[in-house]
């Protein structure tokens, strides 16, 4: 027998999960497949590396900016500066940008994908597990999450 | 200069004999679109973008001269198609990438597509290959994105007068090729005028073509609040059922369905009228009943992507793709530039990251195959919609909703429509 999961929810991106039974219903195998390939690591290659941060954004629209900083401290590599000789204001330019990432993706988790768990408890029915849901059932909470 | 009368689509102008078309329409206040008229050089009409009609017979705009008594057509239905034709021909000629170039926002034929109100294109794209050559001492010239119009060849000189730029190669396999030499002695403003005077991001200075700040370029226009209300459709609720929505992001990256939460505390009151189906947005994994409309976001790129949007055509009556992704493949499409392989071995067999010697590339019973190229969403159905941007504004995507669902007329407001 095979469990499959599909998409895996509750995280930013694409998954599936497959689990096999064997015949006494006991776990087998299991897989966590991340489906998703686009090929990022071939086809930025020849392009100018100024292009890359913007080109790896598109990586994951829902953290954008973590990608950007990577691709930015890629060209720090290639063009020989050291970290500790980026001028303060990158440096907090870059914190600033990460914070600002970090702050938007967590409060996108807890309360677009995990509030509907806490708040109906994982027992309720799936269906009703949703940000839709809370909507509905607490339209002032959801106001204030959002 | 003996001043004569003819006239544009029915209306009487005047300007002096022998006047080039395109200046004598801008002073009587009609614009003709064009990639690579440029004030003082001699008509070169390549681009074919300000196609017009004289006397009936169809010309480039550029290369005509008024006369006495012309009859000039240029916005006539059938032109204004011809001339977007035209334009979605060189976007699929080249690999106009919008998101990652530098000119975004400064560049004219990018400015056209949204004038022209470009949202797919009815061509296939050939996704070329050619070199993107920084051997120059000052400048990089992207064949990529090329349209050959000529403007740098004729322009372009150096202080003794020679030329910089030219064509070499014939037919399709045309390309503007670089004198290194006569390159070297560009002064900074030759070479930068070389950069401006490019209607696309062909040619670039070093460390100058981000000089401009987005936000701040030629062509943007300063963004609105965002300005989006269910109010008016809440009326809706009392005459209608609910109106069903699924979503799916295939090869996409989720930021489409950022952007549609980007409505903010707007989609409490949409939820007021439409209910979420199939979504990752509401977590309900397979279609429970029959939707009014899908929005796609992402291309295909593996054949799970494929049955997802054949389900979804089975399942909904209306099928919006959402982004440059679904629209022609966007940023992963630059993938169909390299064969398959190629990426393939890159990402597991020879990335820093990949243990020495390693020969396995994961396949497996259940892991989708990767198709051999990136497939946009119409080319494998029929799709209804088309909302360009990387990701598109809030606004727009909510305001096709509005319009598809519940009849709402609106219009795009410039800012709202973008491919960046």
């Amino acid at each position: 027998m095979k469990i499959v999961i599909e998409p895996v929810t509750r995280v930013e991106g694409h998954g599936k999960v497959t689990i096999k039974m064997n015949e006494e219903g006991k776990v087998e195998d299991a897989f966590l497949h991340i489906v998703e390939f686009r090929g990022f690591e071939k086809f930025i290659q020849g392009h100018p590396y100024w292009e890359a941060p913007v080109l790896v954004q598109r990586l994951c629209g829902i953290c954008p900016v973590s990608h950007h900083i990577a691709a930015a401290k890629a060209i720090d590599q290639l063009v020989g500066v050291d970290p500790e000789n980026l001028t303060p204001t990158a440096t907090k330019l870059r914190k600033l940008l990460h914070y600002g990432q970090v702050f938007q993706s967590h409060s996108l988790h807890f309360f677009y994908l995990a509030s509907p768990d806490i708040l109906f408890g994982i027992d309720a029915p799936a269906e009703k597990r949703n940000i839709v849901a809370v909507a509905t059932e607490n339209q002032e909470l959801a106001k204030k999450g959002i | 200069m003996k001043n004569i009368s003819f006239k544009i689509d029915g209306r009487n102008c005047t300007a002096e004999q022998g006047q080039n078309l395109i200046e004598a329409a801008k002073q009587n206040g009609i614009f003709i679109p064009t990639l690579c008229h440029f004030k003082h050089l001699n008509p070169l009409g390549s681009c074919r973008v300000c196609t017009v009609k004289n006397n009936g017979r169809t010309i480039a705009g550029c290369t005509l001269n008024v006369d006495e008594g012309m009859d000039i057509e240029v916005n006539t239905p059938e032109l204004l198609d011809a001339r977007k034709a035209i334009l979605e021909m060189m976007f699929v000629e080249g690999n106009h990438f919008c998101p990652s170039c530098e000119k975004s926002g400064d560049c004219q034929m990018q400015n056209l597509g949204y004038e022209t109100g470009i949202r797919y294109t009815r061509f296939p794209h050939l996704f070329v290959d050619r070199i993107v050559d920084a051997r120059p001492e000052r400048i990089v010239v992207n064949q990529n994105r090329c349209i050959k119009c000529k403007r740098c060849i004729e322009e372009v000189r150096t202080t003794d007068g020679n030329r910089v730029f030219n064509f070499t190669n014939r037919g399709n396999k045309t390309l503007v090729s670089i004198d290194y030499e006569q390159e070297a002695k560009l002064s900074d403003t030759q070479a930068e005028h070389a950069m401006h005077i490019c209607p696309t991001g062909s040619i670039l200075v070093k460390g100058k073509s981000f000089g401009k700040p987005f936000g701040n370029r030629e062509f943007d226009y300063s963004n609105k609040e965002k300005n989006i209300s269910f109010n008016e459709i809440k009326k809706h609720k009392t005459t209608h059922k609910k109106k069903r929505i699924a979503t799916t992001s295939l090869a996409g990256c989720f930021g489409c369905h950022m952007s549609m939460l980007d409505v903010d505390l707007g989609i409490l009151d949409l939820i007021e009228v439409v209910e979420f189906n199939k979504s990752p947005i509401t977590d309900i994994k397979n279609f429970t009943e029959h939707c009014d409309i899908g929005l796609i976001e992402g291309g295909c790129c593996n054949t799970h992507n494929i049955e997802v949007l054949r389900e979804f055509r089975k399942n909904c009556d209306i099928l919006v793709s959402v982004g440059e992704c679904a629209i022609w493949g966007g940023l992963p499409a630059i993938r169909n530039t390299v064969p398959l392989e190629e990426c393939l071995k890159e990402a597991y067999l020879n990335s820093m990251t990949s243990e020495e010697n390693e020969t396995i590339i994961p396949n497996h019973e259940d892991i989708p195959k990767i198709l051999n190229k990136v497939y946009s969403n119409h080319e494998v159905v029929k799709i209804d919609y088309h909302i360009p941007g990387c990701p598109p504004n809030a606004n727009h995507i909510w305001n096709v909703v509005k319009h598809i669902l519940f009849e709402e007329e609106y219009s795009i407001a410039y800012p709202e429509f973008k491919y960046d």
